[in-house]
């Protein structure tokens, strides 16, 4: 009886896969979105603030005075946070296929934990950023 | 007979993972190297990490806009050194690396509703790198422009 009533629809043994199967669809989903994200947003981000800005060019990140007023508009702020959010999410997802490939082959759920769990502290470490920047100058 | 279904699931499901003597290929440490279609696949697939630590960057850049203008102009200083920059330029072609890679994949991969014209895979290939110079160009402009009146004003 316990066997039959286990993997009726709704036990808890078929609500355990489906947790399982969910989750996995759910990483699957945000990986998709935050690999889009990144992909448009990440390059010119890139070239303006780590190549363009410190070879001469003078971009608002390399004033104080300036990137003070640009972070300063929240709707950038809430833009700039989606954009980390899905891409740390994107990171951990794309991290975590990528280690069999450099040889760490391991069953253990350990390795989701830490990419997951890394990309969501990523996210909370982006949300805080954004939280505590100050607003625009009077 | 749990155990039994557990050993005798499909092979992408759970039980293939548990079982004790399932096969596993070994790879060497560098299976990549020698075929530059493996080796543009590991790097792509490495771009995933080096953006995080990018994006760590860029947070911290973030962070000091708080800590005043002289730690952020230090802090600006920094990114000038070689390793900073040489670090960035890499960055930078790893994320071009994916965008290209992510973006030629999606226009084949795109699914379309059922019952209307699908576009040529080189149509949906151009709007998507439309897409991308148009959503670069829009992001620039904060980015170069910001606060730029306003700092010529006051000097």
């Amino acid at each position: 009886m316990s066997a039959a009533f286990n993997t009726r629809p709704g036990s808890v043994r078929m609500r355990s896969h489906a947790h399982e199967a969910g989750a996995e669809v759910w990483w699957w989903g945000l990986f998709a979105a935050g690999g889009m994200i990144s992909a448009l947003v990440a390059p010119v981000l890139m070239l303006l603030q780590g190549v363009a800005g410190p070879v001469g060019v003078p971009t608002a990140a390399m004033r104080h005075d300036r990137m003070r007023r640009v972070v300063g508009n929240p709707l950038l702020r809430l833009a700039l946070l989606a954009f980390s959010v899905f891409s740390f999410i994107y990171s951990g997802h794309r991290t975590r296929r990528y280690l069999p490939d450099l040889g760490i082959r391991t069953k253990s759920p350990i390795v989701s934990q830490i990419c997951y769990g890394l990309a969501i502290l990523g996210g909370l470490r982006a949300a805080m950023v954004m939280a505590r920047v100050p607003g625009k100058q009077k | 007979m749990n155990e039994l279904l557990r050993r005798t699931s499909s092979p992408s499901g759970p039980g293939r993972a548990a079982h004790p003597k399932a096969y596993q290929r070994r790879f060497p440490l560098l299976w990549w190297n020698g075929n530059p279609r493996y080796t543009v696949y590991m790097l792509r697939e490495a771009s995933s990490v080096t953006l995080a630590v990018w994006l760590l960057l860029m947070l911290r850049q973030i962070d000091h806009v708080r800590k005043g203008p002289e730690a952020y102009a230090a802090f600006v200083n920094r990114l000038r050194s070689p390793f900073w920059l040489a670090f960035n330029i890499a960055n930078l072609g790893l994320a071009v690396l994916h965008t290209y890679t992510w973006l030629s994949l999606t226009a084949q991969v795109l699914p379309f509703p059922p019952g209307l014209p699908r576009p040529k895979t080189e149509q949906v290939h151009r709007g998507l790198f439309g897409a991308w110079a148009l959503i670069s160009f829009a992001v620039s402009i904060p980015f170069l422009f910001g606060g730029f009146a306003r700092s010529r004003r006051k000097s």
